[in-house]
C-alpha cells in the first residue's frame, strides 16, 4: 500500500475499526463495506445511530452500503481522482483546511526544486522519459537537496510497506529545509498542490464522475464541516480504488486530503485500508511477496549495490527516521534464519542470498508459465484460475507445467484445469498433485487483520483424513529438502544446510509448534533465549533474533500476545496485538498540536506530560516516548534524532506527511487523473489518456487490450464481491447455505442499458472483450446509475467474480475476460474498470 | 418472563448473516437454488427449512436532480437545502428486513393444532416440539404471517424456536448473536418495548414519521392476535414487507361457526323429517 | 419470453413492485404472504365420503324415530356409515405426514381447534355409528352365524346409540366446513358464518342421494321410502342452493377462486348447474327410475365438486397476496370483531 506508505510511512491502515465509532463523518469510497466488511460495518453503524455521524457512500453502484448511509454520490468507475482532486480544491479553495496541523505536520510548506514542473495539459511531470517511458524523478526533489538519489525501482517492496529505505537519507541531512511557514511561496508545495488542483472543480467532478454537483457539494461540505480541531472525519477504502491503474496515486489523493483535513493521528480520523483476506495484511507483513523480506525490509537486489552483506545493509540504511535501525532488523532476521551459521560481521552466507533479477511478481510469473520458462508450481490458499485477470490464460499456464502442487481444502478449479475449457486430460502434461489443507479451525495460528491487528486461533478439531496444516506441509517439506541437500558440497546448497529448521513438533503427526514459530518472529535473545520486548531490543552485534521486526514484541514477557480476548473499551491492549509495538491508532503524535497538547478535548488521545516529561494518554505513543515537543534536530543529526519534536510521521525522514512525494513513486509526485486503460471516453483533464508508467503488455497477442473508445467495446465493467460468497467462491460454493442466496452469476445492469439492448429482468446476456466472453442472467436495476459524458450515456456492467465451474451452484468465470496490466508501483491488474459489449441471449 | 425479537430494519445491512446462522445452528438443508431476480432475495420466503429469511426491498428512483442521475440520498438535515424540491430520503432506497416468526401472543397456529404439538415454552415462545406433531399441517393456513410452514420429507411443520435450546444454557439466538448491526434485539419483550418506544420517536424526529412498530395490539396490525413477541420497526406499509396490516385470529370465529352449523343442523334435520314424513 | 415480461414495452427490473410503478401491483414480488395448506386428494375424498356418511346416518336416527320398518333402507344408511367411517380415518391418516403419530389427534382436546374436535368427532362417532352397524351385522347374519359376538353385538341399543350419536355425526358432517373457516385463508375465513353449514347440507343432500341411489340400483327399498327420499332430496338441495348463493354474496371478491380458469366451470358446471339445478329439475318432473339415478349421480359428483374446488380454491385464495392484503387490512374484509 505505497499510496499510504509513500505519504505518511506506513502502509497500514492508520486506526482500528473500533475507532470508526468516534468519528464524525465516514467517507466510504472504493469500498462496498457492509457488503464485504459487514462486521467491522457494525462500528459506522454504531457512529451513526448513536452519535450521529454522518456516512458517505461514493460508488458505481448504489449498494448495501449506499442503502446505510446518509450521503450516497454515484461515480464513473475509474474517476476517483477527480472526485478526490475536486475535495482537495474545494478544501484549498474554500480555506477549510486546517492550518495549524498542515503547516507543522506536512510538507506543506516545504519548498520544491525549481526544476519541477506540474503536469499542465499534457498530464505529464517533469521528468518524463519518452523513449524509457519511465519518470526520472530528480527535478521533484526539495529544495536544496542533491541530485543524485538512489534509483527508484529494483526493491518495490519497500514502497509497499514503509516509505523509508534509500529514499531518506539523500533527502536530509539535517539542517532545516528551505520552506515558508506562511505557505504563500510560489514553490512551497501548498501553493504546488493549489495549483495543481484547480482544475478539479465541481463542474469537472460532474463531468467526468458523473456526480452530481450537489451530491459532490454535499459531500465536500459534510466532510469539511466534521473536520478540523473539534471534529474528525474518516476515510474507508479497500480494492474498488485498488484494483484500477493508477490505485496507489488514487489512494494519495485520499490520503492527501485527509492531511489537508487534519485527520491522520486522530480518534475518529485515519484511512482505513481495508483488507481483504483473513489475514491479508499478515501475508505482506511477513513477506509472501516476492521482492520484500518480512517487516517489508528490501529484498537483495541485482541490480543495486548489494553485492555483499556489508553493501547491502549500507544501501538500504536510511540516514533519518526509523529506518536508520535497518541493520539490527536485517541482522535479526538472517539471526533467526540461519543462527549461528549466519556470520553478520563478514556475511559471507549471504552470497548466495537470492536476489532479485527482475520482475517476478505475480502475472509476469503466469506469463513465464505459460511460455514454458517454469517447470513447477506450488499453490498454497490461492484459487487464480478463476480469481486472477485473463483467468483463462492462467489456466493455460497451469496446463504448460510439468508439475503442479495445490494445497487446498477443496478441490479448486486451480487443480483442475486439465479437465476445464474442453481440454482432453490425455492432452494435458501436468502432473498434479492435490494435498488437503486443513482449514482455520483445524490449526493453531495467528490473523493479521485489517487493522494490523493480530488475532491467535486454537485448533478446535484435528483436520479431517489426510488433511493436514500448511505449516505441517511446508516443515516437512523443508525438512526432507535438508535432508536431501546434507551431503552436498556445492556452496549454492550452503543456504540449505545452514537453515535452521527444527521447531518443536507435537501431537500424532509432528505438527510443528505454531508458537514456537511465533516466538522466532517476535523476536529473542540468542544467548539466553528470551522474548525481545520489542522491536527496540533488536540489535545489529548479532546477539538477537527476530524474524520481522514489525512483529517484534507479540511475544514479549515470553506471552503470547495476540491470544489477548478480555472484551473492553477502544483501544482495547487486552485484546490481540496490534503491529507496530500494539499502537492501535499511528501517527498518534498528531492527535496533539506542535506543543503536545491535545488539540480539543473531545479529540483527546495522546499528549505530552509536562511533570512526566513523556508522551502519556490511551494508546501507545507512536513517537520516542521521552522526546518532548520543543526538540528539534542539530544539523548533522542522524537516525530519530533528525525528527523533531513536532514531526508526527516518523518513518518519513523529515517526520511530516508528504503531501508532495518528492520520491518513492512512479507515476509522478503528485496525482493526476488518467482514464482507465480501457475507457469508452478521452481523458478530459489532460491529453495523457492512461497512467503512463503503467505496465502492459503490448507483444502478447495472447492478452490483447480494448484501445480507448473502441466502439466494439461501448460499456464498462465493474467487478465485485457479494457478501453471500468469498472471493473466487473456491470455499463459497461448497456451502449450501451461501448457494441458496445467491446461486448464479449474474451482471447488474441500469434499466436503460437493458432497454437499449431490450433485455428484461433474468434474462440471459453475453458480455464480451477482446479476451473472451462470458454468459449470465441480467439483474435490471435502478442501483446501477447511467452516466452521461458529452451527451452520450455510459452504461456500467456489474459483474460479481465469485463464479467458476466447480461446485455446487456454478457460473462463468468472469476474470476470464479481464486484460492483464500492471499499475506502476505494486502491479495490481485494473479489475474495477475495463469495456465489453453486452448482448441479448447466449451467443 | 417473556422473551421476544425487536427486529429494527432500519439498520439491517441485508448481510443475510441471521439466515445463515439460523440454519447452521439448526443444521437446515437448503431451499433450493433458483435465481429469482427479486433483487438479492433468492429465498423470498419462510419455509419449514427457513425460519430467517431476509427481504429486499429495492426501491427505484425517487426523485430527479440535475441531469440524468438522481442517486442521491442525503442526510436529513440538508433536506430543504436541495435544489429542484427533490425529496430526499437516506433510508429507504434499498430496505432490508430479517423476517422470523412473531410468537403471536395469541398465536393461530398453537390454536390450530390438534395434538397440542405447539406449546408456549418457559419464555413464554411458540415452540413446536417435534416429537408430537404428527405433521397434520393444519397450523400451517393457520398462520397468518405464512411463517409455520410443512416440510416435504414428513409434512411435519417447523418455524423458529426461538432457540430454546441455546436460551435454556443463557444463551442468546443464533441469528441475533450473529447480527453484526444489531438490527436484531433479543432480550425481554418488554424492555423491548421500551427500546422500540424511544427508537421509533428518534426516527420520527430525525424526519421519518413513517416508522412505527408493528407488533403490538396497539399500532397497527396485529389487534387479533393481541400482538407478537417479536416485533418489527417497520418504514413503510406492512404489505411491502408481506405483512398483513391486520392479521386475525381465525380461531374466534370456531364458536360462532360452530352455532351456526348447530343452527342449520336443526334445520336441515327438520326439513329432513318433514320430507320423510309426508 | 421478453415480451411477456415486459410491463408498458419498459424492462422488467429488480425493483420491489410495491416502489416501482412500472410494477404496479402491491406486494412482494408476488411471493404469497401466508401458506396454503398441502392438502391432497385424501382431504377432498375424505371430506366428500365423510359427508356422504354423516348424512346416512342422519337418515337411520331419523327413520327410527319416525318408526320406519324398511329393512333394505336401515341395512344402506347403516352399512354406508360404517364404511365411510372406515374409509374416513384411513384417508386422513394417509394424509398425515407422520401416520404412526395419528393417535397424538386424542393426546388432547382443544375446543378452538375444528382439527381436534374433528378428530374427536369422528373418533367417537366412527366408533359408535360402528356399533350400531355392527347390530345390523349381526342381526343380517354377516357375522359368520350366531356366535359370541353377533350375541354381543345384538344386545347393542342401537335406537339411543345412534340417536346419541347424531350430534357427533352432524358435527362430522359441518366441521369440515369449519375446519376450512378457521385458517388464515381470505376465501374460507371470510365465509367463516355459512361454511359448516354449507358444508353440512352438502353432506345431507350427498347422503340422501346416496342411499337412493342404493335402492334404485338395487330395485331395493319400498316406494314410500324412495318417495319421501326423493322429496328430502329437493328440500336439502333447495337448502344448499340457498346457502352456497349466501356464501358467495358473502365472500365478495374474495371467492374468485371459485371463478377461476381452472375452478370455475366445475364449480359452476359440477357443482351449481350439474350437482344442484340439474338434479333438482330431474327430481320435480315425472319421476323414472333412470331419472332419479341420474339425480344421485349428478348431485354426488357435485357434492364432491363442491368441496374439491373448495379446497383448492382455498389454495389459489392464498397465494393470492392481494387477495389476502385487502382482506387483512383493518378496514378490509375480515369478519368483524365481536361476531364470535
Ligand atoms: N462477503 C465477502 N466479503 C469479503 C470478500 C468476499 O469475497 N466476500 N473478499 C474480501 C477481500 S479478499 C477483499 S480484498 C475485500 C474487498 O472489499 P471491497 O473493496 O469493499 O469489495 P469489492 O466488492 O471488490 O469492491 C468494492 C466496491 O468498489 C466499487 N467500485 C468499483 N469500481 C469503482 C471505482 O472506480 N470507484 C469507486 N469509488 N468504487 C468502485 C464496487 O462497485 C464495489 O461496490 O473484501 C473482503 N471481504
Ligand atoms: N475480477 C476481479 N478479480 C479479483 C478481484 C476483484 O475484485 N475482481 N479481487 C482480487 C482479490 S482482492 C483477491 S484477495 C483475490 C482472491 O483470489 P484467491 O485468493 O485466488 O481466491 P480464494 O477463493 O480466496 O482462494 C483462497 C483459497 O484458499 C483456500 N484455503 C482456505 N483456507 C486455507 C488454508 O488454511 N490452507 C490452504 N492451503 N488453503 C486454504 C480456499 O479453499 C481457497 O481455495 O481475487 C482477486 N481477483
Ligand atoms: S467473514 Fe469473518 S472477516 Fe469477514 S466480516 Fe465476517 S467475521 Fe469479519
Ligand atoms: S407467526 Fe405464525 S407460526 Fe409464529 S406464532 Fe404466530 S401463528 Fe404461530
Ligand atoms: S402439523 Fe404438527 S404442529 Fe402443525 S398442527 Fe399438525 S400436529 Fe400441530
Ligand atoms: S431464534 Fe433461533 S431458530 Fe429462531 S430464527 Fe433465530 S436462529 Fe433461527
Ligand atoms: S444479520 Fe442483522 S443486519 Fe444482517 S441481514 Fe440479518 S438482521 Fe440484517
Ligand atoms: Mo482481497
Amino acid at each position: 500500500m505505497p499510496g499510504l506508505g509513500i505519504t505518511l510511512g506506513r502502509g497500514g491502515a492508520t486506526g482500528n475499526l473500533q475507532d470508526l465509532q468516534n468519528s464524525d463523518a465516514i467517507l466510504i469510497q472504493g469500498s462496498n463495506m457492509a457488503e464485504a466488511h459487514p462486521v467491522g460495518f457494525r462500528h459506522p453503524m454504531i457512529a451513526k445511530e448513536k452519535n450521529g455521524a454522518k456516512l458517505i457512500h461514493v460508488d458505481p453502484r448504489f449498494t448495501r452500503t449506499s442503502a446505510m448511509s446518509d450521503i450516497y454520490a454515484p461515480i464513473r468507475p475509474g474517476s476517483d481522482i477527480v472526485f478526490l482532486g475536486g475535495l482537495i480544491n474545494y478544501v484549498l479553495q474554500n480555506e477549510r483546511h486546517f492550518e495549524e496541523y498542515v503547516v507543522n505536520f506536512t510538507n506543506a510548506a516545504t519548498l520544491i526544486s525549481e526544476d519541477f514542473e506540474d503536469a499542465d495539459a499534457t498530464g505529464l511531470f517533469s521528468g518524463w522519459n519518452e523513449e524509457t517511458q519511465a519518470y526520472d524523478p530528480s527535478s521533484w526533489r526539495y529544495e536544496g537537496q542533491p541530485i543524485d538519489h538512489a534509483p527508484v525501482g529494483g526493491s518495490q517492496g519497500t514502497l509497499i510497506g514503509e516509505a523509508g529505505e534509500g529514499q531518506q537519507h539523500e533527502m536530509h541531512d539535517g539542517r532545516p529545509r528551505p520552506n515558508d511557514q506562511t505557505l504563500q511561496h510560489p514553490r512551497c508545495v501548498f501553493q504546488i498542490l493549489k495549483r495543481h488542483f484547480e482544475r478539479y472543480t465541481p463542474e469537472m467532478v460532474e463531468k467526468v464522475c458523473g456526480t452530481p454537483k450537489e451530491a459532490f457539494e454535499a459531500v465536500a461540505e459534510t466532510i469539511c464541516e466534521n473536520s478540523g480541531r473539534e471534529k474528525t472525519t474518516a476515510l474507508c477504502y479497500a480494492v474498488g480504488w485498488t484494483q484500477h491503474s493508477k490505485g496507489v496515486q488514487l489512494i494519495r489523493t485520499a490520503a492527501i486530503l485527509q492531511l489537508l483535513l487534519g485527520n491522520i493521528g486522530r480518534p475518529g480520523g485515519g484511512i482505513m485500508a481495508l483488507r481483504g483476506h483473513a489475514t491479508i495484511q499478515g501475508s505482506t507483513d511477513i513477506a509472501t511477496l516476492y521482492d520484500i523480506l518480512p517487516g517489508y525490509l528490501p529484498m537483495p537486489d541485482v541490480a543495486k549495490p548489494h553485492d555483499t552483506w556489508r553493501d547491502y545493509v549500507e544501501t538500504e540504511t536510511a540516514k533519518t527516521g526509523w529506518l536508520s535501525n535497518f541493520p539490527k532488523y536485517a541482522t535479526s532476521i538472517m539471526k533467526a534464519w540461519y543462527g549461528e551459521n549466519f556470520d553478520h560481521e563478514e556475511g559471507k552466507l549471504f552470497e548466495h542470498f537470492p536476489r532479485i533479477s527482475g520482475d517476478h511478481s505475480y502475472y509476469p510469473t503466469i506469463m513465464a508459465m505459460k511460455d514454458r520458462e517454469v517447470d513447477g508450481a506450488f499453490v498454497f490458499g490461492q484459487n487464480f484460475a478463476v480469481g486472477g485477470p485473463h483467468a483463462r490464460m492462467a489456466r493455460e499456464a497451469l496446463r504448460s507445467l510439468d508439475w503442479l502442487v495445490v494445497l487446498d481444502a477443496y478441490e479448486i478449479e486451480t487443480a483442475t484445469t486439465w479437465k476445464m475449457d474442453g481440454t482432453d486430460p490425455k492432452d494435458c502434461g501436468t502432473e498434479v498433485f492435490f494435498m488437503p489443507s486443513g482449514l482455520v479451525a483445524e490449526k493453531d495460528g495467528s490473523f493479521t487483520q485489517t487493522q494490523r491487528l493480530l488475532q491467535w486461533h486454537d485448533k478446535s478439531v484435528e483436520p479431517p483424513d489426510d488433511a493436514r496444516s500448511d505449516a505441517w506441509f511446508v516443515y516437512h517439506l523443508g525438512r526432507r529438502i535438508k535432508k536431501l541437500y546434507e551431503n552436498s558440497d556445492d556452496p549454492k546448497d550452503d543456504l540449505i544446510k545452514a537453515l535452521q529448521w527444527d521447531y518443536p513438533t507435537e501431537g500424532p503427526y509432528d505438527e510443528p509448534d505454531i508458537e514456537s514459530i511465533l516466538k522466532e518472529v517476535s523476536g529473542y535473545e540468542i544467548e539466553s533465549g528470551r522474548p525481545v520486548s520489542g522491536f527496540a531490543d533488536l540489535k545489529d552485534d548479532g546477539s538477537t533474533a527476530c524474524g520481522g521486526w514489525i512483529y517484534s514484541g507479540a511475544y514479549a514477557d515470553g506471552v503470547n500476545q495476540t491470544r489477548r480476548r478480555k472484551p473492553g473499551d477502544n483501544p482495547n491492549h487486552e485484546w490481540g496485538w496490534a503491529w507496530p509495538a500494539d499502537r492501535r491508532i499511528l501517527y498518534n503524535r498528531a492527535s496533539a498540536d506542535p506543543e503536545g497538547k491535545p488539540w480539543s478535548e473531545r479529540k483527546k488521545y495522546i499528549w505530552w506530560d509536562e511533570k512526566e516529561s513523556k508522551w502519556v494518554g490511551d494508546d501507545i505513543p507512536d513517537f520516542e516516548a521521552d522526546k518532548p515537543p520543543s526538540y528539534r534536530p542539530e544539523p548533522g543529526d542522524e537516525g530519530m534524532d533528525a525528527i523533531p519534536g513536532d514531526g508526527p510521521f516518523i518513518m518519513n525522514g523529515d517526520g511530516r506527511g508528504w503531501l508532495f512525494a518528492p520520491i518513492g513513486l512512479k507515476d509522478g509526485p503528485l496525482p493526476v487523473h488518467y482514464e482507465p486503460l480501457e475507457s469508452p471516453v478521452p481523458n478530459p483533464l489532460y491529453f495523457q489518456q492512461r497512467d503512463p508508467a503503467l505496465k502492459v503488455f503490448p507483444g502478447r497477442p495472447d492478452n490483447p487490450y480494448n484501445g480507448p473508445e473502441d466502439p466494439r467495446y461501448p460499456h464498462v465493467v465493474t467487478t465485485y464481491r457479494l457478501t453471500e460468497h468469498h472471493t473466487t467462491g473456491a470455499m463459497s460454493r461448497w456451502t449450501p447455505w451461501l448457494n441458496e442466496l445467491q446461486p448464479e452469476l449474474f451482471c447488474e445492469i441500469s434499466p436503460e442499458l437493458a432497454e437499449e439492448e431490450g433485455v428484461s429482468n433474468t434474462e440471459w446476456v453475453t458480455i464480451e472483450t477482446s479476451r473472451g466472453r462470458i454468459h449470465c442472467k441480467a439483474l435490471v436495476t435502478d442501483r446501477i446509475p447511467t452516466y452521461k459524458m458529452d451527451g452520450r450515456n455510459l452504461h456500467t456492467i456489474g459483474l460479481p467474480y465469485h463464479f467458476g465451474p466447480n461446485g455446487i451452484v456454478t457460473g462463468d468465470i468472469v476474470n476470464d475476460i479481464l486484460p492483464v496490466s500492471l499499475e506502476a508501483n505494486v502491479g495490481i491488474h485494473e479489475a474495477k474498470a475495463f469495456t465489453a459489449n453486452l448482448r441479448k441471449g447466449r451467443v | 418472563m417473556a422473551t421476544g425479537f425487536l427486529t429494527d430494519t432500519t439498520v439491517c445491512i441485508g448481510c443475510k448473516a441471521c439466515e445463515v446462522a439460523c440454519k447452521q445452528w439448526n443444521q437446515l438443508p437448503a431451499d433450493g437454488y433458483e435465481f429469482t431476480g427479486d433483487s438479492y432475495d433468492n429465498t423470498k420466503q419462510l419455509s419449514g427449512d427457513t425460519w430467517r429469511h431476509v427481504a429486499f426491498i429495492e426501491n427505484p428512483k425517487k426523485k430527479r436532480l440535475t441531469g440524468d442521475v438522481d442517486l442521491v440520498a442525503l442526510a436529513e438535515d440538508v433536506k430543504e437545502d436541495l435544489p429542484n424540491g427533490a425529496e430526499l430520503d437516506g433510508l429507504g432506497r434499498w430496505t432490508f428486513m430479517s423476517d422470523v416468526c412473531k410468537h403471536c401472543v395469541e398465536a393461530p397456529c398453537q390454536q390450530a393444532c390438534p395434538t397440542g404439538a405447539i406449546i408456549r415454552n418457559e419464555f413464554d415462545n411458540v415452540y413446536i416440539q417435534p416429537d408430537v406433531c404428527n405433521g397434520c399441517g393444519y397450523c400451517v393456513p393457520a398462520c397468518p404471517y405464512g411463517v409455520i410452514t410443512s416440510v416435504p420429507e414428513d409434512g411435519r411443520a417447523f418455524k423458529c424456536t426461538l432457540c430454546y435450546d441455546r436460551q435454556i444454557d443463557g444463551l442468546e439466538p443464533a441469528c441475533a448473536k450473529a447480527c453484526p448491526t444489531n438490527s436484531i434485539m433479543f432480550g425481554e419483550v418488554e424492555e423491548l418495548e421500551k427500546v422500540a418506544e424511544e427508537r421509533v420517536k428518534q426516527l420520527h424526529d430525525r424526519g421519518y414519521p413513517q416508522a412505527f412498530l408493528y407488533g403490538t395490539p396497539e399500532v397497527g396490525g396485529t389487534g387479533g392476535i393481541k400482538g407478537n413477541h417479536s416485533k418489527f420497526i417497520l418504514m413503510d406499509v406492512p404489505e411491502t414487507y408481506n405483512l398483513p396490516e391486520n392479521p386475525f385470529l381465525p380461531q374466534d370465529k370456531v364458536a360462532g361457526a360452530t352455532v351456526a352449523s348447530a343452527v342449520a343442523a336443526t334445520m336441515i334435520g327438520a326439513a329432513v323429517v318433514w320430507a320423510f314424513r309426508g | 419470453m421478453a415480451e411477456e415480461t415486459k410491463r408498458n414495452g419498459k424492462p422488467e427490473t429488480s425493483h420491489h413492485p410495491e416502489t416501482d410503478p412500472e410494477r404496479g401491483d402491491k406486494n412482494y414480488y408476488g411471493i404469497p404472504p401466508i401458506k396454503r395448506a398441502h392438502w391432497t386428494w385424501q382431504i377432498y375424498v375424505y371430506f366428500w365420503v365423510g359427508g356422504i356418511g354423516a348424512g346416512s346416518h342422519l337418515l337411520t336416527v331419523i327413520g327410527h324415530l319416525l318408526g320406519w320398518r324398511d329393512e333394505a333402507f336401515f341395512r344402506t344408511t347403516k352399512y354406508t356409515t360404517l364404511a365411510t367411517m372406515t374409509i374416513s380415518p384411513v384417508l386422513l391418516i394417509w394424509d398425515l405426514g407422520r401416520p404412526e403419530r395419528f393417535l397424538n389427534m386424542l393426546r388432547i382436546v382443544k375446543l378452538r381447534s375444528p382439527m381436534s374436535t374433528g378428530s374427536w368427532a369422528l373418533s367417537l362417532f366412527g366408533s359408535m355409528s360402528g356399533l350400531v352397524a355392527t347390530k345390523r351385522a349381526a342381526e343380517d347374519g354377516l357375522l359368520l352365524g350366531d356366535n359370541f359376538l353377533s350375541r354381543l353385538a345384538k344386545l347393542v341399543p342401537d335406537r339411543l346409540v345412534s340417536v346419541l350419536a347424531l350430534p357427533l355425526g352432524l358435527y362430522v358432517g359441518a366441521y369440515t366446513g369449519i375446519l376450512l373457516i378457521a385458517t388464515s385463508v381470505p376465501m374460507w375465513a371470510r365465509n367463516w358464518l355459512l361454511m359448516g353449514p354449507t358444508f353440512l347440507s352438502s353432506a345431507v343432500s350427498s347422503g340422501l342421494s346416496w342411499t337412493s341411489l342404493v335402492l334404485h340400483l338395487g330395485n331395493w327399498g319400498e316406494g314410500k321410502t324412495l318417495g319421501a327420499l326423493k322429496k328430502a332430496e329437493k328440500i336439502v338441495l333447495a337448502v344448499e342452493a340457498v346457502l352456497i348463493a349466501a356464501s358467495l354474496v358473502r365472500m365478495g371478491k374474495w371467492s374468485k377462486p371459485l371463478f377461476s380458469k381452472k375452478l370455475g366451470p366445475l364449480f359452476v358446471g359440477g357443482t351449481l348447474v350439474g350437482g344442484i339445478a340439474a338434479p333438482l329439475v330431474l327430481l320435480s318432473g315425472k319421476e323414472t327410475r333412470n331419472k332419479s339415478i341420474l339425480a344421485s349421480v349428478l348431485v354426488l359428483v357435485g357434492g364432491f365438486l363442491f368441496r374439491y374446488v373448495m379446497v383448492v380454491g382455498g389454495r389459489e385464495s392464498a397465494d393470492d397476496p392481494e387477495s389476502y392484503f385487502t382482506f387483512a387490512k383493518k378496514d378490509g374484509g375480515r369478519p368483524e370483531a365481536g361476531s364470535k
